[in-house]
C-alpha cells in the first residue's frame, strides 16, 4: 500500500509513522468525525471508501450532501495539521473500511524531531491540500458559469 | 293624463339610472388599485375545481410540478457532484478552456 502523505518516504520512515497510529475498522455508515469537531487525529485510508459530506439545507431540514469521496492511499482530515485544528466536513464509510489513525500531536512530534521527513510530509500535504483547492475551485467557477447563464437567458 | 306623466317620469328615471351604470362602470375599473392588482394576478379559481354542477366546458386543473421524494433529491444531487467532480479532475489532468467550460450531462441542471 502507497500512502499520497508518505509518497518519497523510504520504507523505514513509512513504518516508523504508521507505528505512531491505530488501525480502526469502520464499519459501512459509521461516521468517523464530524464537521467542527476538533481535529485531534488524521486517516489514512488503508481499505474501503469514506465519504465527506457537507451540510445542506433542503426542504426545511438539515442533510448530509456529498463533497468528495476518500480511497485507499488517501488520506482523509487534514485538519489535524491546519490551524484551528477543527474538521471541516464530516467523513463517514460508505463501505466496509480500514483506516490508520494517526495521532496529531504524536505526528507533529515525530515531523519536529525528523525534519527531512517532516518536510516531506509537510509537502505531500501541500499536493493534497492544493488538489482539493483546484478541485473545488474548477466546481465553483463551472456552477458560477450555469447561473449566470441561466440569469442572463 | 295622469298615465302618461307616470310613463314618462318613469322613462326619465330608467335613462338616468342607465347613464349612471355606464359612467360609473370604467371609473371602478380603473381608480381601485384592489382590483387593478387583481386583474394582474393569475386567476386561481379558474383551476380550482368547481362546486356547483355546470354545463359549460370544464375546466381542467393545470398540472403543477410534484415535489420529488427527499431521497431522490439527495441521489440527483450526488450524481451531479460526482459528475462535476469528474469534470473538474478532467480539466485539472489537461487544463484548456473547452474542457473547464465543457457541458455537464448532469440531468439535475438540463
Amino acid at each position: 500500500m502507497s500512502y499520497e502523505l508518505l509518497n518519497g518516504l523510504s520504507p523505514a520512515e513509512v513504518e516508523q509513522i504508521l507505528e505512531l497510529g491505530t488501525r480502526l475498522i469502520v464499519p459501512s455508515g459509521t461516521l468517523l468525525f464530524r464537521l467542527g469537531d476538533p481535529a485531534d487525529r488524521l486517516f489514512l485510508t488503508e481499505r474501503g471508501r469514506i465519504r465527506l459530506t457537507l451540510p445542506m439545507h433542503l426542504r426545511g431540514k438539515e442533510e448530509d450532501v456529498l463533497a468528495e469521496e476518500r480511497s485507499p492511499g488517501q488520506t482523509v482530515g487534514w485538519s489535524a495539521l491546519i490551524p484551528p485544528y477543527r474538521f471541516t466536513l464530516s467523513a463517514a464509510a460508505s463501505l466496509d473500511t480500514e483506516v490508520i489513525a494517526l495521532p496529531q500531536k504524536a505526528l507533529r512530534e515525530y515531523m519536529a524531531a525528523q525534519p527531512a521527513v517532516g518536510c516531506k510530509i509537510a509537502l505531500n500535504l501541500a499536493v493534497v491540500i492544493g488538489h482539493r483547492l483546484q478541485l473545488f475551485q474548477t466546481m465553483w467557477l463551472r456552477e458560477m458559469e450555469r447561473t449566470v447563464q441561466a440569469r442572463s437567458a | 293624463m295622469e298615465m302618461f306623466l307616470m310613463i314618462l317620469g318613469m322613462s326619465v328615471f330608467i335613462f338616468g339610472l342607465g347613464i349612471a351604470a355606464v359612467r360609473f362602470q370604467p371609473s371602478m375599473s380603473l381608480e381601485s388599485p384592489d382590483l387593478a392588482v387583481r386583474s394582474e394576478l393569475p386567476q386561481v379559481n379558474a383551476v380550482a375545481p368547481t362546486l356547483v354542477p355546470s354545463k359549460h366546458a370544464e375546466v381542467k386543473p393545470v398540472a403543477l410540478p410534484r415535489q420529488i421524494p427527499i431521497e431522490l433529491l439527495l441521489l440527483q444531487i450526488e450524481n451531479h457532484v460526482r459528475l462535476e467532480h469528474a469534470a473538474a479532475e478532467s480539466f485539472l489532468e489537461f487544463p484548456t478552456h473547452a474542457l473547464l467550460y465543457s457541458k455537464t450531462t448532469s440531468p439535475f441542471v438540463n
